[in-house]
């Protein structure tokens, strides 16, 4: 980039300190300089520090996208879900259908990005339950107690189901976007 | 009784074709496959700009899978007059809001980033801006941006970092353009008077021209 073609900072950064808010002309193209010279950007945010803070648009979480994704279908799913629950209890229902509400809700609300609660989690990052992927699980579901009012999974089912067994408590946890409420 | 005796299936669009606004109207008219598209394309940069907002991974997820919750129980809502993108974030502006509010009285103490850069800066011949590293420059935001009024940080970080027009941000933030620009020097000012105040030595010779507030 030729130096001659700078901006002026210092008067840019003037402008920016001195008017409400609004930009300098031909900010833009100031900006789209800035980003490809390196003595703009050592001037730029010396003039004004606040242009420092462009650099936040590259600091970019690590993220496992697909899992990401899988996480928050997952989780709108279940909010979902509890939705439905707690519209139909507003109907003088069962007790139960709060319940399943509120689990539900905390199980969307708590899962990480692997699916698995957050809370039950073990210091070390590592899953501290058991996971079971759904075919397998679901013969066994049909000895479990469901709340009332919730019908097992079907054959779409690609339900998780999470045993957790500690002392004098064994919790089971049904994640499955197929169950009817 | 009505009894369905024909019926011939309409042909299935294929979603990763279609554009956000078809794919949010298609999500108006319940198509949950619509949702499952939008979930895909959007979650990456809505959680980027969320944790920006937030400055916490973990209460991003939250936010954008209430964002998405919110999308689809409000989807009949949807005018396709808007830009798909202004209201989603809007949706997810708000939800941010809310949690920064219910956070500010448990603010967590930024004094460790201080003393990282302190230790950082004084093994450093000079003390320069461009030299910081990006996630240096990220926990000095963090702790600057403590602040800013929820308004404030949330159109500094719409209009300077994610590079969104002043109209776009006043639909997100739901106000006026003036009333943006307003937030936006606010904003500029305090972080700048902030930063001199706790970092003088990257305030550079911008310290000696600001004016007092």
């Amino acid at each position: 980039m030729n130096a001659a073609a700078c901006p002026d900072w210092t008067a840019l950064a003037a402008h920016r300190r001195d008017r409400d808010g609004a930009e300098p002309a031909a900010w833009g193209e100031a900006l789209a300089h800035l980003d490809g010279c390196p003595a703009c950007r050592r001037a730029a945010p010396a003039a004004d520090p606040t242009l420092l803070f462009r650099r936040l648009a590259r600091v970019e979480a690590p993220l496992d996208e697909r899992a990401e994704v899988e996480a928050v279908l997952q989780g709108v799913t279940a909010l979902r879900a509890a939705r439905r629950v707690a519209a139909r209890s507003g109907h003088g229902r069962s007790w139960a259908r709060w319940a399943a509400a509120a689990v539900l809700a905390f199980l969307a609300l708590s899962m990480d990005n692997e699916g698995l609660p957050r809370a039950l989690r073990s210091a070390g990052g590592a899953p501290s339950l058991t996971a079971a992927a759904a075919p397998a699980a679901i013969g066994a579901m049909g000895r479990l107690p469901l709340l009332d009012g919730i019908e097992g999974p079907d054959a779409r089912s690609n339900a998780r189901i999470y045993h957790f067994e500690g002392e004098d408590l064994s919790v089971v946890m049904i994640v499955d976007e197929s169950l009817d409420v | 009784m009505l009894r369905l005796v024909h019926s011939t299936p309409t042909p299935r669009p294929a979603w990763g074709e279609v554009s956000d606004r078809e794919l949010l109207l298609a999500v108006r008219e319940g198509e949950e496959e619509a949702l499952a598209e939008l979930i895909a394309r959007k979650t990456k940069p809505l959680l980027q700009a969320t944790q920006r907002i937030l400055g916490d991974l973990e209460e991003a997820r939250d936010v954008v899978q209430v964002t998405f919750f919110k999308v689809w129980e409000n989807r009949r809502k949807f005018d396709e007059r808007w830009s798909p993108n202004t209201w989603i974030y809007r949706i997810a502006s708000n939800l941010a809001i809310d949690h920064l509010r219910s956070r500010k009285s448990r603010e967590r103490s930024h004094e460790p980033v201080r003393q990282h850069l302190r230790q950082v800066a004084d093994g450093s011949a000079r003390h320069d801006l461009a030299r910081l590293q990006d996630g240096e420059v990220a926990a000095i935001f963090r702790e600057l941006a403590a602040g800013l009024s929820e308004k404030q940080r949330m159109v500094f970080l719409l209009r300077e970092i994610e590079g969104l027009s002043s109209p776009e941000v006043s639909q997100i933030v739901g106000c006026r353009e003036s009333t943006v620009r307003n937030h936006l020097f606010n904003a500029r000012k305090v972080l700048r008077r902030e930063l001199r105040r706790r970092y003088p030595e990257y305030a550079g010779p911008f310290a000696a021209q600001e004016v007092e507030a």
